[in-house]
């Protein structure tokens, strides 16, 4: 609950959020904008303090300074001091980890090596492009090799190459066994990540499951045809095809129409060449 | 609550006012002030040492609101503004831990703003041919007191309120501070007892910055007592520490988004 407008009327922007995380998972939030992505992860990681309920780290409360021992966390825009250098600024979260001297130095050696900072160690934070804000934002994350990470939209402002990487490193992060629990807009690295995906739809959780489970929610395919579709087209009045440069015909089927699809292949009434499933997409889900 | 971490926000604050235009507004401020003074020695006659001595402690002594207003401001409403608390909270950081941290920052910048200005008092002192004794020293060590104070009030107000009012409430303690004097010599001249409950509560209320002036005493080689300096030192350090206190109170308790 948060005071909005002049009254300071109370505003609950996420209810009824009951996800719990068991070490080694990596969970996915998705949702679109505004859903209640960032704040679940701000409770999450006891940056917020929920009016009821209780977000819990190992068992203690988020909001105890102590729980977040072991926890990074990576924000969607970069929130930085300019006047200060990637390596004061890493220094400083350090410092505030109780990371000793001699161990800070080493691991600031280590993570601007993982995100190719290394040259970037001694300007000041205000020059960064967006790109190598986040990737410090990640860096940062990183820093005492935290057991616990809450990612907010990894990939924000990263161009192909850097998402790649980053990825890899979430990945190998993930392999160690420890706890990475992010939001993303991205469908293709929710399923590359997770192993559980939480959609989040108006501040509360509208569907979640595993990924396989996200994957068989497929309500489209692509269809490819040899020959115009004439008896498919008779049957479903809205469905539209396109010609190929090569003479085929493709078109995009609901999966409702999937089995009327197969039977007339089939029957050897269509000449289907091949039927793909698209990605579930995220607005469609959120309808 | 780790010590290293209050001075790791400390350090980082002084940092930023150092590295920003902040510190160097403060300076050049405080500069352009004793340059007036400087310059209106000129044009009066007669007493000009008891006027470069009364101009230059109300330099020092506005300046304090000046430098806890900015201080103040510059702290913690810009560190919310900018989100940057999100990545010092992420950590195992307490939130009282951060508000002392920024309180420390705030007091050591007040610091070096305040001895750059007694070198720059120092110097009208010595322009002006104006003996200086032991008594200046008090005077002006309790108007460090009273930046102290104000920086207290200035976090304090900086835990809640927007910048526009923070600078409205901070103006009207510094004034309200020096005139609540006024307050307890009418509480104890009124006959209404509810008047005199509610003069007494006003006193009570705001912090009572006459009780750290000794400046009157230093220009005209007044007497003041030990009792009145432990008064007046008590006074001070209560006002601040419970401000600090009461912040780091809102401070936890405060909804952040």
């Amino acid at each position: 609950m948060v005071p909005r407008g002049f009254w300071r009327r109370a505003t609950s922007l996420v209810r009824r959020i009951d996800i719990q995380v068991p070490v080694g998972e990596t969970l996915g939030l998705i949702g679109a904008n505004g859903a209640g992505k960032t704040t679940t992860l701000k409770l999450g990681c006891g940056l917020l303090r929920p009016a009821s309920g209780e977000a819990l780290i190992r068992g203690k409360s988020a909001f105890a300074a102590e729980s977040r021992n072991s926890v990074g966390f990576v924000s969607e825009q970069q929130h930085i001091y300019p006047h200060l250098t990637l390596e004061e600024w890493l220094n400083f979260m350090a410092h505030l980890s109780g990371i000793p001297g001699h161990s800070s130095r080493d691991q600031i050696q280590r993570v601007t090596e993982q995100l190719s900072l290394e040259t970037k160690r001694h300007s000041r934070m205000g020059t960064f492009s967006k790109g190598q804000l986040q990737r410090a934002g990640i860096a940062q994350a990183l820093m005492g090799e935290p057991e616990i990470l809450f990612l907010d939209e990894p990939m924000s402002g990263l161009d192909p190459l850097w998402r790649s990487r980053v990825l890899n490193l979430l990945l190998d992060y993930q392999k160690s066994g420890r706890t990475l629990i992010f939001s993303s807009h991205i469908l293709s690295d929710v399923f590359r990540l997770s192993n559980r995906v939480v959609m989040i739809r108006s501040g509360e959780i509208q569907w979640q499951g595993g990924v396989k489970d996200l994957m068989a929610q497929r309500n489209q395919y692509q269809v490819v045809f040899q020959s115009f579709p004439q008896p498919l087209m008779e049957q479903i009045p809205d469905f539209q095809v396109e010609a190929m440069p090569d003479g085929s015909w493709t078109g995009i089927v609901d999966a409702e129409h999937k089995t009327r699809l197969c039977r007339l292949a089939l029957e050897h009434t269509l000449e289907l060449e091949s039927m793909t499933p698209l990605p579930v997409e995220l607005e469609r889900l959120n309808q | 609550m780790k010590i290293s971490q209050i001075t790791s926000i400390a350090q980082v604050y002084v940092r930023g006012a150092f590295r920003s235009h902040l510190f160097t507004g403060l300076v050049f401020g405080v500069l352009v002030l004793f340059l007036g003074l400087f310059l209106l020695q000129f044009l009066v006659t007669g007493a000009a040492g008891h006027i470069i001595q009364t101009g230059s402690f109300w330099i020092m002594g506005i300046w304090g609101l000046v430098c806890a207003l900015t201080l103040g401001l510059h702290s913690i409403s810009q560190e919310i503004k900018n989100k940057t608390h999100f990545m010092i909270l992420s950590r195992p950081v307490q939130r009282s831990a951060f508000v002392l941290g920024k309180f420390g920052g705030i007091f050591l910048v007040m610091g070096v703003v305040f001895c750059l200005s007694c070198l720059l008092w120092l110097a009208m002192m010595k322009i002006g041919g104006v003996e200086i004794t032991a008594k200046h020293g008090v005077a002006l060590g309790f108007i460090l007191v009273e930046w102290w104070v104000l920086a207290g009030f200035s976090l304090f107000f900086a835990c809640f309120t927007s910048p526009i009012f923070h600078g409205i409430f901070m103006v009207g303690i510094y004034h309200l501070g020096h005139w609540s004097d006024a307050l307890a010599f009418f509480a104890d001249r009124i006959e209404s007892e509810v008047g005199q409950g509610v003069l007494t509560g006003l006193y009570l209320l705001f912090p009572n910055l006459e009780s750290l002036n000794f400046r009157a005493q230093a220009v005209y080689h007044l007497a003041f007592t030990d009792g009145a300096m432990l008064h007046a030192l008590a006074v001070g350090l209560g006002w601040a520490s419970f401000m600090v206190v009461l912040s780091m109170v809102i401070f936890n308790r405060r909804r952040l988004m």
